[in-house]
């Protein structure tokens, strides 16, 4: 794929990337966190995959380095490190405060490869397969490829639908890509229909994205989202923002009050 | 001031444990205060802080006016935070007590101390505040006098305006009117049941039957003698949401001096 940029804002595309995995898990961790005396509620296994400059494979580091699949409680314990900054924050009288935040970081930048898409989706289907057959009860599993390049080992579309294939009782794997862009097309955000999507790239991975199942789309529509019934599990050219939002909603159900 | 019998009527959600039940209650029956509370499972120290916030309901009830709850509020929120170990937290504990912190919605109930020159026998005075789906009902033999604050069966289950330890939050949602106040006048002879939501719930379905079999007498005795097998059988009949479940009953009786 011809990029229309390089160096310094390839290396932002890529640290765009790897703050929202960085961000993604962080949400995770919190939201399975209720109590001091507790540690992290072990509500989901999480396995975090890169297209590197390498090969792909399992991208957690430290502790975590070449695990499959971790539980949330895991990777609350094993970051890479703890960054730290001071943020204001409200001191609850309207007024604000200087504090110092720590935040994790557990995937860090790395070169932009070539992007195995086939092999990508083939491996969370051997990771996963099992995972449903050991979790039948569960929610079923959640797969976000996040992607700013077109597959470069064929054609993804078959190995995406083995991969949706999969189910608990509570239903099917739901695979959602999200293409973080490098043209400036207007971003497109769960389209129900191809004819918005402006080259053939989108459209593939229009067509290997999960139709939103009605609780999604009930959750998405609370959001202000324009969803409808064939909605589907695809965002295209959207800005960071966008992906975590999506992100954050798609995990979200799983945990109601 | 008629007398007020209080029994208290408690279970966790089914398929955890005693120790996540984060609804909590608190009475006095010699005030006249009682009050119930929801904890948020998706908060931190949910179950914390809605003991804080029933303890603190019982015995300083606040004034149904939105400054003062929210000066109110600042005593058990501040009760909560001195209740983490803030240096030893790990990050993703500081950070969820920082960001999200504690959640509850909250209904309190007192009834008025007469005013010794207009006491009137056979009535009394009382008074309800809510914040969420906590809710009351007001019970005169067979009729339901009053529901409190929500207003019908179809109206449980969505998202719940919540009591927090973040006070920016709190102030926000006073604002905006999310406290509710009530009140009425009561006789000996009267119930009152304050439960949490899905106890709330299932009240409001019964009260909404045409031909309610049992009477509300019958349904307080059922309750108040095995509550642990009547949640139990209705959890098994999906009559009732699986969630923690709490509930008051408040019997009104004849005045002590009388």
């Amino acid at each position: 794929m011809n990029l229309p940029f390089g160096g310094a804002e390839e290396a932002s595309r890529a640290e765009r990337l790897t703050g929202a995995i960085n961000r993604l898990l962080q949400e995770l961790v919190v939201r399975c966190t209720k109590s001091q005396d507790e540690g992290v509620r072990p509500y989901f296994d999480v396995g975090v995959f890169g297209y590197g400059s390498e090969s792909f494979g399992p991208a957690l580091g430290g502790r975590l380095e070449g695990r499959d699949l971790v539980s949330i409680s895991e990777v609350a314990e094993h970051p890479l490190r703890l960054a730290s900054a001071i943020k204001e924050m409200p001191n609850g009288d309207g007024g604000f405060v200087e504090t110092e935040i720590r935040f994790p970081v557990w995937f860090e930048l790395d070169a932009l490869g070539k992007t195995p898409m086939c092999e990508a989706l083939r491996t969370a289907q051997t990771i996963l397969e099992p995972w449903t057959q050991q979790h039948p009860e569960s929610f079923p599993p959640l797969v976000f490829n996040i992607t700013d390049g077109e597959a470069t080992d064929g054609d993804p579309r078959e190995p995406a639908e083995a991969l949706r294939a999969l189910e608990t009782v509570d239903g099917n794997a739901l695979l959602f890509n999200v293409h973080i862009s490098s043209n400036t097309d207007e971003p497109v955000l769960y389209p129900d229909a191809v004819d918005a999507l402006p080259d053939d790239f989108a459209r593939q991975l229009f067509e290997m994205s999960s139709v939103l199942p009605p609780n999604f789309q009930d959750k998405f529509q609370e959001e202000d989202f324009a969803v409808g019934a064939e909605s589907r599990a695809f965002v295209f050219n959207a800005g960071i923002f966008d992906v975590i939002q999506c992100l954050d909603i798609g995990t979200q159900l799983k945990l109601k009050r | 001031m008629p007398s007020l019998k209080i029994s208290a009527h408690a279970l966790h959600k089914a398929g955890t444990e005693t120790r996540l039940y984060e609804d909590a209650y608190a009475f006095d029956e010699a005030s006249g205060c009682a009050a119930v509370a929801d904890g948020a499972s998706d908060a931190f120290e949910a179950g914390a802080w809605a003991r804080l916030l029933v303890a603190t309901f019982v015995h300083a009830p606040p004034v149904a006016d939105p400054e003062a709850f929210f000066e109110w509020l600042r005593g058990p929120a501040r009760a909560w935070k001195a209740t983490l170990n803030w240096n030893d937290l790990p990050w993703y504990a500081e950070q969820k007590a920082r960001e999200v912190g504690g959640l509850a919605t909250l209904l309190g109930f007192r009834l008025e101390t007469p005013d010794e020159e207009e006491t009137d026998a056979s009535e009394v005075t009382w008074t309800a505040m809510a914040v969420g789906d906590a809710c009351l009902l007001h019970v005169r033999k067979h009729d339901v006098l009053m529901r409190f604050p929500v207003e019908s069966a179809d109206a449980f289950g969505t998202a719940p305006p919540l009591l927090s330890t973040r006070l920016q939050h709190d102030k926000a949602m006073l604002d905006s009117g999310e406290l509710r106040h009530y009140g009425g006048t009561c006789q000996p002879g009267d119930l009152f049941l304050l439960a949490t939501d899905a106890m709330a719930e299932w009240l409001y379905n019964l009260a909404d039957l045409d031909d309610m079999k049992l009477g509300w007498e019958s349904v307080s005795n059922l309750i108040e003698e095995d509550f642990e097998a009547l949640i139990e059988e209705l959890r098994t009949q999906s009559i009732i949401r699986n969630d923690d479940v709490t509930l008051l009953v408040l019997r009104v009786g004849e005045d002590e001096e009388a």
